[in-house]
């Protein structure tokens, strides 16, 4: 059998719905491959309802993580940057991996658009700022990451999500609230494919995706496809894993910013860095600085919330 | 390269460009270039060339631009062309500082423009002396990002004058070869320590960044020169179980006064590649795993029978012993569904598995491979025995699936196929149980009557009736943690009288 790390053009679809689990297979098979020039690696892959925030994103700004927990949907962090992102199984994940020469996110996108519209009869176009709309909706969300060897470009097709929870998922009523120099995301409004073309189904894109990778890097076959395990590798991607389901990672690593609160009408400004509260500007008689200063932001988030407004 | 392309641009650096491509990695382009002799030394304390803080003036500082007149030893790091007409970048994180020593591919900073999250590492070797931007600054491409204060030493014939202040790390020397190999990364000292020690670089494995190869890993390699791995194996994680035979060897020792002359062999080096390499992670994970192992003998002289009758029936059909006894233990798992279940790496949750996907223990072109037949449960004989077809021959020419290697539940060894009798099978994680079965002999066994009474008239020991049937030895090895000796010992029990009943086996199909 030829091994999951040789290079050339190659489709992997990850059996795996676990979006940590997702994340660090995306990274592990990224760093390990034996990348050739001019040819492309495609990662399939979707996972259970969840939000994913970008490398420099504040996980308070971005997303009602109230909300989230109260669904039992995930939080995760990923390591390529750019905005935050809804999942869930109606919501396709696209990575494609090259090595750092031959890194394209342009072309990429134009041949998912390529592909969707010839196939599925639409009208999707690339913009500016390299998302893929169909009409004045939003259907993708990309991002990159890229190092000495490798890069990669994933980004998120809404098949047929389920919009609602997105909205509510990705709506936060902290964003007044924060000010900081981390990524903010820009809001856009969402459409699913199969809202406007009702045969569009996960099942099909991903069969319509496969097939037209290997035209599009001149395969003549479909052979190398294969549907992948990540339990086979935990092993190798237990490090990435634990690292992205670690509180450290999801919250620690957000760059610094300043929360402010309103209390008895007075506004106080707690300061954050690494996650850790490090000061507090605000009527010293009516808070007590010993139980915060010093604590983690989100081990402490509930009781900051009570004193809003109070 | 990078910075070459821009230091054409700037006159201050032209006359570092030569002497920086020197610096660079060296890689086949440079074929055309006049090897020189240059050393680097070792950032010590005592070295005068790195204390630019140090208020002594120092007699190496002195000789040491003499002889490299041409080199400027600091070097601005310009933020290199990213792609896309990027023009800006937000710097978002800073992984080093003024003052720290970073190592040519040492990461620097991490910038993100729209989206796109770069990682920049170093091209050289040196000292941070300057880092342009804050974090949250708008960084420009082709702009300096950070100054490194390269790290240089003399010439040879020139050092002994210097050491008058003798370093604490011994001086390295390298020579800038045509020819050199692309993919190994050392540095100049390793290498010349390499070259000492007669070892080839490229039987060594590096566990340095990138690979690179470390001195650690030159001293390792001579201590352990028959346990060197390959440089670059992609590592199959694909499981697989051999089914060793136990050995028992009894050497009766021969006193002699002399030994004959004998002339040694060479021994033969060989790095553990490939499907060994992944045995090696694999057997050395189940050794972790409690086993315990249960054998058995079944009368196989019914089913040979049938198959005889079956192959007299119908020249064209070949059916082997193995596709009955998978059949068998999958009905017998049906009762003792906890020996066809999956546990977790910690232990800590059992799953039982709903199919029946049965692995089987292949010698295939690759190596040994236990690809499994899904769902046996829903499957004929028949149907099992195309099944087994089809995997073996895929598996004479290397081209199994991941979907046929992956997903098993149960394992069988077919050792007895080559020889053997008793085993201890390994079990193939995370699955619970595996069975060996060995060859089937004929063998004369006396004949059991049954009713008790004709035993216990005929006291004549010595004189019975025997016949001779068809035997063939089971081992059954199983995760202890989970598997209890009773289970095992009933499931092999049910299977035993599903084999030598095979009649039981085709109504309750």
């Amino acid at each position: 059998m030829k091994s999951i790390l040789r290079g050339g053009n190659r489709v992997l679809i990850s059996k795996s719905t676990n979006v940590y689990t997702n994340l660090a297979l995306e990274r592990y098979l990224a760093e390990n491959i034996k990348h050739q020039p001019k040819t492309r690696l495609l990662l399939l892959w979707r996972n259970q309802p969840c939000v994913v925030v970008g490398r420099y994103q504040n996980p308070f700004a971005e997303s009602d993580i109230k909300y989230l927990s109260e669904k039992q949907i995930d939080l995760a962090r990923r390591y390529s940057g750019g905005g935050t992102c809804y999942h869930d199984l109606g919501n396709l994940n696209v990575t494609i991996v090259t090595t750092r020469e031959d890194y394209n996110r342009k072309k990429n996108l134009h041949w998912i658009v390529n592909t969707l519209n010839e196939a599925f009869n639409l009208t999707l176009h690339v913009t500016d700022r390299d998302d893929i709309f169909l009409d004045t909706f939003k259907v993708t969300g990309s991002a990159s990451r890229l190092e000495r060897l490798y890069a990669y470009h994933h980004f998120t097709l809404l098949i047929n999500s389920y919009l609602n929870d997105l909205r509510r998922s990705l709506k936060s009523e902290d964003q007044m609230k924060i000010t900081s120099k981390a990524t903010s995301s820009v809001r856009s409004s969402v459409l699913n494919l199969a809202d406007r073309n009702n045969s569009i189904t996960y099942e099909k894109t991903i069969a319509l995706l496969i097939e037209k990778f290997f035209q599009w890097n001149n395969e003549k076959t479909t052979t190398s496809c294969d549907y992948i395990d990540p339990l086979l590798y935990y092993e190798h991607i237990k490090d990435f894993e634990n690292e992205l389901k670690s509180q450290k990672f999801l919250y620690q690593v957000t760059p610094p910013f300043v929360y402010t609160i309103e209390h008895e009408k007075q506004p106080i400004e707690i300061s954050v860095s690494n996650g850790i509260i490090t000061d507090i500007k605000g009527n010293d008689s009516i808070i007590d600085k010993k139980n915060f200063l010093g604590q983690l932001f989100h081990g402490v988030y509930h009781n900051i919330q009570k004193l809003n407004k109070t | 390269m990078m910075l070459g392309r821009y230091a054409h641009n700037n006159a201050a650096l032209r006359c570092a460009t030569f002497s920086l491509r020197m610096l660079q990695r060296p890689s086949s382009s440079f074929s055309q270039t006049a090897p020189f002799i240059y050393t680097f030394k070792k950032q010590t304390n005592i070295v005068p060339i790195s204390s630019l803080n140090h208020s002594i003036s120092h007699f190496g500082c002195r000789s040491f631009s003499l002889s490299s007149s041409r080199l400027s030893s600091v070097v601005q790091f310009k933020l290199a062309d990213i792609g896309e007409g990027i023009q800006e970048v937000e710097v978002k994180e800073w992984y080093t500082k003024v003052g720290e020593h970073v190592k040519q591919f040492d990461k620097i900073c991490e910038v993100q423009s729209d989206k796109a999250n770069v990682t920049i590492t170093s091209r050289y070797d040196g000292k941070i002396l300057k880092l342009y931007y804050n974090v949250g600054d708008t960084a420009k491409v082709g702009e300096p990002l950070v100054d490194i204060k390269l790290e240089q030493g003399n010439n040879i014939p020139v050092e002994t004058k210097i050491s008058s202040v003798t370093p604490e790390e011994p001086v390295e020397v390298e020579v800038l070869n045509k020819t050199p190999s692309v993919n190994l990364l050392a540095t100049p000292a390793v290498r010349r320590m390499a070259k000492e020690l007669q070892i080839s670089l490229n039987d060594v494995q590096g566990t340095g960044k990138d690979g690179r190869i470390l001195k650690e890993d030159l001293l390792n390699y001579k201590s352990e020169a028959s346990s060197a791995k390959a440089i670059s194996t992609p590592l199959k994680s694909t499981p697989i179980s051999p089914p060793p035979s136990p050995i028992t060897m009894k050497q009766t020792p021969t006193i002699k006064t002399q030994p004959p002359s004998t002339t040694p062999v060479a021994d033969r080096n060989e790095p553990i590649k490939g499907i060994r390499k992944a045995m090696v992670k694999t057997m050395t994970q189940a050794n972790t795993v409690p086993h315990f192992t249960y054998s058995d003998e079944y009368d196989m002289t019914e089913l040979v029978k049938l198959r005889q009758q079956l192959k007299k029936q119908s020249k064209d059909i070949k059916i082997s012993y193995l596709p009955f006894i998978i059949k068998a233990c999958s009905q017998a798992l049906n009762n003792y569904s906890i020996l066809n279940a999956h546990v977790d790496a910690k232990c800590e949750n059992i799953t039982y598995k709903g199919s029946h996907n049965i692995g089987i223990a292949m010698d295939t072109k690759d190596g040994l491979l236990v690809p499994n037949i899904k769902n046996v449960q829903q499957l004929s004989i028949m149907q099992i025995a195309n099944e087994l077809t089809r995997l073996q021959q895929l598996g004479k020419v290397g081209k199994l699936s991941t979907t046929d290697l992956t997903g098993g539940t149960f394992s069988l060894s077919n050792i007895g196929a080559i020889g053997g009798t008793y085993a201890v099978p390994v079990l193939l994680l995370p699955e619970v149980a595996i069975g060996a079965l060995g060859k089937i002999v004929r063998r004369v066994v006396p004949d059991e009557d049954d009713d008790e009474n004709s035993s216990s008239s005929s006291s004549d020991d010595d004189y019975c009736s025997c016949r001779v049937r068809s035997i063939m030895t089971v081992s059954w090895s199983a995760d202890h943690r989970v598997i209890d000796g009773a289970t095992m010992a009933r499931f092999s029990n049910e299977l035993k009288y599903l084999l030598e009943n095979p009649l039981q086996l085709l109504i309750n199909q």
